[in-house]
Parts: structure tokens; sequence; C-alpha cells
């Protein structure tokens, strides 16, 4: 009894902490990604650019241009994949749901190997209408019609049901494996690499003006999410004991998909894929501060923010001065912490 | 009042509710009894709103109840289901919060906690508040959300000008030991009392006899007999109906009990 007494207690506390201790955290990263890379920038320069002082040097240039756009947009990125995250696990009623269920990956996958295989051929008036924007369009195109197509199969009848979400879903993941397939086998090997580089995903060589409409779309749809935090968490008591309480569960699903869509879509489109964040980070909180989604989205926002950007910092830093995919550094980082987190958890539960 | 008239539910070629009709008033206990699969749980359903008819009308105050939007019917009843799962680890508290949500606009959060406490002393679950929901025993989750349940009707009753509410249970003794068996059934009195029109599914008919004003005995989607306890649970109609003997024993001083005979 007093122990499960100390459960309630030790989440309202760690509520308390967690929160000033992770906007703390992302400050230091702030300044640890402004000054560390191929050129280091003394902490009192980056303290004097950021302030607006001695704006036309090289530093400065690094600076706004390089570092802070890479870092607001690992911070976005992060975010929205976490709660997005989050959201799933909670529709799904499943802690091990990820947005792959509703054909994000495998839809955005398809977009951009038609561009990257199909550029200079079939689609070659696309990527000259698009330019530099061409690989980011396709990914997102491809994301927003695979999830439409799955999306239509699983709504008819007024209802949207989860279990046909899921069945359509590994339908349709599977046709489009196929196609994605089938295009892979006729690319060239620079094709192929350039594939692979995409599916490990990388934040690098974003511009202001590339990333920003991924940034809007990223922003928008998870503060909508972060208004769904209530009915989320009423969600979990069953579908029928939701709509007792006043939930219009159809609605609430259909919303949970499209900003979903929308969140996961752009991040892919913009960084290719980033695996892992949305899974882990929704779970390492739901350890520390429970499972209440008014609590628990907006601190994936900052942790999935935070985690993303010190993987990110890893990924440029640690192979100077070339830089890994950072899908490999989210696993590498999160993978051990999280089995380390789930034995610790075990061993308080014996 | 909260009605089903003429109403009838097809599930394919299966009838799971013929041509039934079914009153309940505020301030009264109306038991649904009947053998399994007779269609007591659907006819609940039909009246909260979960199921479409296939024929008939389920009504609440007057209106349709496919009419109401879910919001609107969240402020008039509350329902009891027979689902007590929960994913992820809430506290109690938090489980019995969950029904703050429908009187959110209108009551403080000091309110809106008084009554979550109320509603959990009022189950006894109060010593529980701050466990973790999926940690306890099967009764104590039912007690849990029964107290969810009624956090979501104490506000209304609160306010005197609000139409009284209704409150739907779907076998909310399953699990029970004795003493909250009926420690529940009395709950369900005292809100009756208090002008809620409470509609329960039971199983136990010396529960039902003991704390319904009126019964309906369902067999096979049809209603085979209503009324008090001692017009239902006659001899041979819950023989018909159950293929059991039994007798409904009434002694001072006691609940009514049931005596079932032995053999056929």
């Amino acid at each position: 009894m007093l122990a499960l007494n100390n459960q309630a207690l030790a989440r309202e506390k760690s509520r308390q902490i967690l929160f000033p201790l992770l906007v703390a955290l992302s400050v230091v990263v702030l300044f640890a990604s402004a000054t560390i890379g191929g050129v280091s920038i003394d902490f009192s320069d980056v303290l004097a650019l950021l302030v607006g002082n001695n704006t036309d040097n090289m530093e400065s240039v690094i600076l706004w241009e390089i570092r802070i756009p890479r870092l607001v947009l690992a911070f976005v990125v992060g975010a929205g994949l976490s709660v997005s995250g989050a959201a799933m696990q909670a529709i799904f009623r499943n802690p091990l749901a990820d947005p792959g269920l509703i054909g994000v990956s495998s839809g955005a996958v398809l977009g951009a190997i038609l561009v990257i295989v199909l550029g200079n051929t079939v689609l070659s008036g696309f990527v000259a209408q698009f330019g530099l924007y061409a690989l980011p369009v396709g990914a997102f195109l491809g994301c927003a019609l695979v999830c439409l197509f799955i999306y239509r199969l699983s709504s008819g009848q007024g209802t949207f049901s989860v279990i046909s979400i899921l069945l359509a879903g590994i339908a349709v993941n599977a046709i489009v494996a196929s196609i994605t397939g089938f295009l892979t086998y006729i690319s060239s090997d620079q094709e192929l690499r350039d594939m692979t580089f995409w599916n490990m995903g990388s934040l690098s060589g974003n511009s202001w003006s590339l990333m920003t409409p991924s940034l809007i779309v990223i922003v928008i749809s998870s503060v909508a999410m972060l208004r769904l935090a209530t009915p989320l968490n009423l969600y979990l008591l069953g579908e029928s004991q939701a709509k007792h309480l006043g939930i219009s569960v159809t609605t609430l699903k259909k919303q949970v998909f499209m900003f979903t869509a929308l969140a996961v879509g752009a991040s892919v489109a913009i960084c290719g894929m980033i695996g892992f964040v949305g899974f882990i980070v929704p779970h390492l909180l739901r350890m520390v501060i429970g499972p209440d989604h008014r609590f628990l989205m907006p601190g994936c926002i900052i942790f999935g923010g935070l985690l993303l950007s010190v993987a990110d910092l890893v990924a440029r830093t640690i192979v100077l001065p070339s830089e890994l995919p950072i899908g490999l550094v989210t696993s590498a980082i999160g993978g051990p912490f999280f089995l380390a987190v789930l034995l610790k958890s075990y061993k308080t539960l014996r | 009042m909260i009605e089903l008239k003429n109403a009838s539910i097809q599930f394919g070629r299966y009838t799971a509710l013929n041509n039934c009709n079914i009153q309940v008033n505020r301030g009264e206990v109306v038991t649904l009894l009947g053998p399994n699969g007779a269609g007591k749980s659907t006819a609940l359903k039909a009246l909260s709103g979960d199921i479409a008819l296939s024929e008939g009308c389920a009504q609440i105050n007057g209106t349709d109840v496919s009419s109401y939007s879910d919001k609107e019917l969240a402020s008039l009843r509350a329902v009891m289901t027979q689902s007590y799962e929960l994913m992820f680890d809430f506290l109690v508290k938090e489980v019995v919060e969950m029904a703050s949500f429908v009187h959110a606009e209108a009551f403080s959060k000091k309110q809106l906690i008084d009554f979550s406490e109320q509603a959990m002393t009022m189950t006894d679950v109060y010593e529980l508040k701050d466990k973790n929901f999926n940690s306890l025993s099967g009764g104590q989750k039912q007690r849990v959300q029964l107290a969810r349940v009624i956090n979501q009707i104490l506000p209304i009753l609160d306010d005197e000008h609000a139409p009284r509410p209704y409150l739907f249970i779907d076998e909310p003794t399953s699990s029970l030991d004795l003493y909250h068996q009926y420690e529940v059934m009395r709950i369900a009195t005292k809100l009756a009392e208090k002008g809620v029109g409470v509609i329960a599914v039971l199983h136990d008919l010396a529960l039902a006899a003991s704390f319904s004003d009126r019964l309906y005995l369902l067999s096979q989607g049809n209603i085979v007999a209503s009324g008090s306890s001692e017009e239902v649970l006659k001899q041979q109609q819950v023989f018909e109906t159950y293929g059991v003997r039994a007798h409904l024993q009434h002694q001072g001083g006691f609940y009514p009990s049931i005596q079932i005979a032995k053999g056929n």
C-alpha cells in the first residue's frame, strides 16, 4: 500500500521536476549544438551572435544559416514524431503502435524512390517543376496518397474501425512494398545508395526555405494533437465508454489519423526515415510521469525534440568531417537506453 | 422517462430483440433479468444509444436517442458496461476523474475533485485512490468503474434545475463479494431516491427482487413477464425461462432469497 501510494507521489514529483529539467537541458543542447561542429565557435561568440552582434562574419553565417536551422528542424521533427507516436499508441491501445501502421512510412518511401529512380526519365517534368523540393514533395505526396487510400478503405457506414485500419494498412503496405521493391530492382547503384541513405534519415543540407513548409505542417499538427489529450485519455477506457462520456470517437480517430499522417509525413519528407523516436519517447515518459496524455503529450514535445537534437549533435560530430545518418544514432542511443529503463522497471516490479 | 417502443434488433438472421417495450421512470430502479443471450444487454445498449434498432424506437425524455449528440447524451445518462480493462497504468483517482470531463465547463476544478472523491467514497474505493488501477482485483476494478460512472451523474444531481439523469448498469455486481453486491444495489436505490432513473441488468434473482421497483424478464429476445418481483418471479415463469425450479422467499428482517429445487 505504502509503495503504491509512493507511486502516485512519485509521478506528481516527476512531473514537477521533469518539465523544468527538460527545458534546462534544451538550453544546454542549444548552446552545445551552436558551439560544436566542423568549425568550433566560442561560447561567448555564440552569445554575442544570438543577441545580434557581429552579424556579418563567417561564424554568423554558420550559426544562423546552418546550425540554428538544423537544431530547429531536429527539435520540431523529434517533437512531432514523439507526439504522433503517443497518439498512435493511444488510438491502437497498444504500446507497440507506430505511424507506419497507417501507411506513412511505406507511402513516403514510395514517393521518395519514385523521385530518385524515375527522376531523370518518367518524372523529369516533376523534378524540373519542383527542383530542390522534388524529393520532399514526392515523399509527402506518396505518404498522403497511401494514407488517404488506407483511410478510405477503413471508413465506411459512419464508422472508422481501428481493426480495419490495421488490416487495410497491412495489405496496402505490402502492395506498396512490392512496387518499391520493383523500383529498387531497376535502380542504378548510385540511386540505390541515395535510397539507402534516405532510409537512414538525415537532417543535413536543409535551408530555412527548404524546411519551412514542413516545419509549419509539423507544428500545426502537433499543437492540434495536444488539444486531443483529454479525449485520448477517455478513449483508453474503451470506445463505447469514451462515447458514453460524450466523446465523438469516430471524429477523434479520424483527427488522430490525419494529424499523425501530416506530422510524420512532413518529417519524413524533409529528413527521411528516422526510426525509434516516436516509439521510445512516449514509452519512457509514461514510465516516469504516468500515462495521462495531458502531461505525456507536452512531455513528448520537449523530450522528443531534445532527444533528436542530441542525436543529431552526435551524428554530425562523432565522425568529423563526415557525418552519420541520424537513424543509426537514434537506434544506437535509444535502444540500450530503453533496454536499461525496461530492465530497471522490471526489477522494481519484482 | 427512457423508453423502448416496439423495439426489434436483428443481427443478420438472428433476432436479438423482438418487439420489446421497456419503460424506466425517474426515481425508480428497473432490472432486466433473463438467461444468457436473452437480449438484456442488447436492450440496454439500444436504450443508451450504442446500437441502432432495426424497428421501433428508443427514446430518452421523449426524444429519439439517435437525435442526441454524444455530448448531450453524456449529461443525460451514465453507463457502466461489463468491460473494466484499461490500457496503460492510470491511478484509480485518474480513472474516476475521467468522468469530470463531461462537466468541465460548468464546475470548478475543486468542485469536480470533490464530486469524484464523493463517488469514490460511495463505492468504497477512496482508500485505493492512489493505487494503480491495473493492480486491483476484478471486484475492486468494478467498484472503481462504478465510481467513475457515479462521478458522471453527481454534478447533474447537484444542479437543482437540471433534469434528473439516468444510470445504466450492466451486471454491476458480477465480480463483487456479498457485502459489496448489496452495497452497490443500495447505492442504486439511494440514487433513485434522489430522482435518478436506474436500469440494471442482473443475474442474481434475489438481488433483483431485493432492490428493484419493477422487473422485466427476457427470454430469446422477448419480454416474457414484467412487473413486481412477485409477479415476475413466479415458480412456473422462472422454470420456463431458466429451466430451474426456484422459489422466492421473504422473511422479516432479511432481503428476499431464492431457493433452488434439487434436480429438475
